[in-house]
């Protein structure tokens, strides 16, 4: 190949440039992916070292014999309630702070800061925030909500939301941050025409700023949606699955490495996979229909 | 970077053309490196390892030990099992079915220790020995004194209304009186254990294999985990049974704003240690251990539990140097003592002295037995986790307790077809 062209040294800075993420993928994405899906077609115990293939045997057994594996999917539920609150109070912060609040700056950083935080030493700070006579009581207590104090993870009733809200407070950041990005973007003449005209603040949001964030709002809830099936860290850490606190990814981990079946455990991922894409194909579905509109 | 990734290169080729020159050792001398994986880390950091292995070298030339601390061993060792690469001494995992030790370990039934070492038969299958515990555990509750005085308690209970009446008069002195570490989660597996008291039977667990309802009320499983609900619903537990404190739990055991724990003598250095961290003195005077009153008898037994075992990886290629360090570890060094075990080796005598204060009275003991491959199989088909104890701890929390209790129970029967 003469390597003078013009043309023949582009391809050989395109594949040069190519080759590291490509392998990278493929080592770190492409390559544990397919194993997983052989490792869910056979009866491997994570040790041994021969696998028999057993073929769709898991797949039958979480999705018709033993459905009882699949209960913890119920808790996603919780979750995806919070991330659309989440969604809401997002939207209102980040509505405000585009609207040049004074020290906007400021509170556009302490919204931020939970989402940088490691997702450990947050649920560890939630852990004893939430605890009896921990920080929320004592907070309460200071403000004379004294008698209003709940066993915040002890009882089965609350325990679910006090675990949303610890979600919604490290996440709410990064929703803030992709809404506010999408607020840059909506013309400002727009609302000066609006003003004159004499719309209130609600009409400029509810006709201006709504329509030019609503795809964003839409990727959102897509992001919502499989944060939800996919809660992890927050429950494992704080409750550990007591109480009716396990999430379908720990019941994953559980089957895995606790009882040896890592074949049964690579099927309830593979089917957790499958959920979030129906989801994300639904979504992208209807808000095709909802952006031609 | 092209000359650092060049050196790299070089290195790791003379890693490879070099490595089997001195690891490699078939002709049964006691020399060369072996690489050793175990739990206790807190040997690392107080320098203990460094002092016996020094020893060891110093006694066989040659050899050089690497001590590789594992903090969550059950969790982590799998993973390394599974690229083979698992070093030349390390436990023998406890969650893998006798059956399969011998994919992983090497048969060392040829030490001279055999003769003197406890629990041998337990890690001996198809007349290979796999593995020697590093000590035996005497499972009983592990007191507080001082707590006990504060509380006016002057006799340890031995009676299950006397442990009870204690908790009470604990509870009232504000102290938390019987510390269950729920949220912890593992150390529910102390139910798991204490059935074998309640059945009076250290091979219980083979017996509820062709039980239908090994969990219900009247069996011995039921029974055990009745008791650590009584505790419970009785409020003698610790008030906040989520989250993890365990090792809040330990500096309370240690301070006396805790009163007793079901655990075994492996606990007692553990809280002294922790004690010592907040500043306390003498920590070790004020504990003591008493066996767990599981009735009204009077007459509470000790359960004896091997703890860990050591074992010789299959893939090592230095099993001569690796066997010989098992043998001089459990038998010239003071490693079990140290780790608060009454010896595997029955030429050595427990130096700690809650052990002694609690056999001073000749309790009766009760050896567990070697839960089967059966029986760990339906455990795991069951969804049970066996030495896990977080279905004990969702047992102990659930709404409807009958309920869960006939679901462990169907689940139990579906698992063994009883």
């Amino acid at each position: 190949m003469d390597f003078s062209s013009a043309t023949a040294q582009r391809r050989l800075v395109i594949v040069g440039f190519l080759i590291v993420p490509l392998t990278l993928l493929a080592v770190f994405s492409l390559y544990p992916f397919f194993q997983l899906i052989w490792f869910s077609l056979t009866d491997w115990n994570g040790l041994s070292p021969d696998k028999t293939f057993v073929g769709l045997d898991n797949y039958h057994r979480i999705l018709i014999e033993d459905r009882a594996l699949l209960r913890p999917l119920i808790n996603s539920g919780y979750y995806f309630i919070g991330s659309l609150m989440q969604l809401a109070l997002a939207t209102y912060f980040a509505v405000i702070l585009s609207r040049g609040l004074p020290a906007s700056n400021m509170f556009r950083m302490i919204l931020f800061l939970p989402f940088v935080l490691n997702s450990v030493a947050v649920s560890i700070i939630f852990r004893d925030f939430l605890q009896l006579d921990g920080g929320l009581d004592a907070l309460m207590t200071l403000v004379g909500l004294g008698d209003y104090t709940r066993q915040w993870v002890q009882d089965p009733d609350i325990v679910k939301w006090s675990l949303v809200f610890a979600s919604i407070w490290r996440y709410l950041g990064f929703m803030l941050l992709i809404t506010y990005g999408a607020l840059q973007a909506v013309p400002v003449d727009q609302y000066e025409a609006a003003r004159i005209e004499g719309a209130s603040e609600w009409q400029q949001f509810r006709f201006i700023t709504f329509p030019t964030i609503a795809p964003i709002l839409g990727l959102q809830i897509i992001l919502a949606t499989v944060g939800s099936l996919e809660v992890f860290d927050v429950p494992f850490l704080i409750t550990g699955g007591a109480n009716g606190t396990k999430t379908f990814i720990m019941a994953t981990l559980e089957e895995a490495f606790e009882f040896r079946r890592v074949g049964l455990a690579a099927a309830m991922s593979i089917i957790l996979l499958s959920i979030v894409m129906v989801v994300i194909v639904l979504q992208r579905l209807l808000f095709q229909r909802g952006a031609v509109t | 970077m092209s000359i650092s990734l060049k050196a790299l290169l070089a290195a790791s080729v003379a890693v490879i053309v070099a490595a089997p020159a001195f690891a490699d050792n078939a002709d049964g001398q006691i020399s060369g490196d072996i690489t050793f994986y175990t739990h206790f880390a807190n040997f690392v950091d107080n320098g203990r390892w460094d002092d016996w292995v020094a020893e060891f070298e110093e006694k066989y030339p040659g050899t050089n030990v690497e001590v590789i601390a594992v903090s969550n061993y059950r969790r982590e060792m799998p993973v390394r099992f599974a690229s083979g690469d698992y070093g030349d001494v390390l436990n023998v995992l406890d969650n893998l079915p006798p059956d399969d030790y011998v994919n992983y370990y090497a048969p060392i039934g040829d030490l001279a220790l055999r003769d003197t070492h406890q629990f041998v038969d337990r890690y001996t299958i198809d007349g290979e020995v796999y593995g020697y515990v590093y000590g035996v555990n005497a499972e009983a509750v592990v007191y507080n004194k001082a707590a006990f005085e504060r509380a006016g308690i002057t006799d340890v209970p031995t009676t299950k209304s006397e442990l009870l009446a204690a908790c009470v008069r604990l509870k009232d002195a504000g102290i938390v009186p019987f510390q269950i570490n729920m949220g912890a989660g593992w150390p529910m597996q102390q139910w798991d254990k204490a059935a074998l008291l309640f059945a009076g039977d250290g091979n219980y667990y083979e017996e509820t294999l062709t039980q239908a309802t090994p969990f219900a009320a009247e069996n011995a499983y039921g029974q055990s985990i009745a008791f650590v609900q009584e505790l419970f619903d009785a409020g003698c537990t610790e008030p906040d049974y989520t989250a993890n404190n365990w090792d809040q739990s330990k500096s309370l055991m240690g301070a006396g704003e805790a009163g007793m724990w079901f655990l075994a003598n492996w606990s007692v250095p553990q809280i002294i240690a922790a004690g010592e961290a907040l500043g306390l003195e003498n920590v070790g005077d004020d504990l003591g251990m008493f066996a767990l009153p599981i009735d009204d008898s009077g007459t509470p037994a000790v359960l004896l539990n091997p703890d860990w075992a050591l074992g010789v990886s299959a893939n090592s290629d230095n099993i001569p140097t690796a066997k010989a360090w098992i043998e001089f570890l459990l038998t010239e060094t003071d490693v079990s003592n140290e780790a608060g075990f009454i010896p595997g080796d029955t030429r050595i005598d427990p130096t700690m002295p809650q052990l002694v204060e609690l056999f001073e009275t000749d309790p009766a003991t009760l050896e567990s037995g070697t839960p089967s491959s059966a029986f760990k199989q339906a455990m795991a088909d069951a969804r049970l986790d066996f030495m896990t104890g977080t279905y004990i701890r969702d047992l102990v929390l659930a709404e409807d307790g009958d309920a869960a209790l006939d679901d462990v129970n169907t689940r139990w029967a579906t698992a063994t077809g009883n």
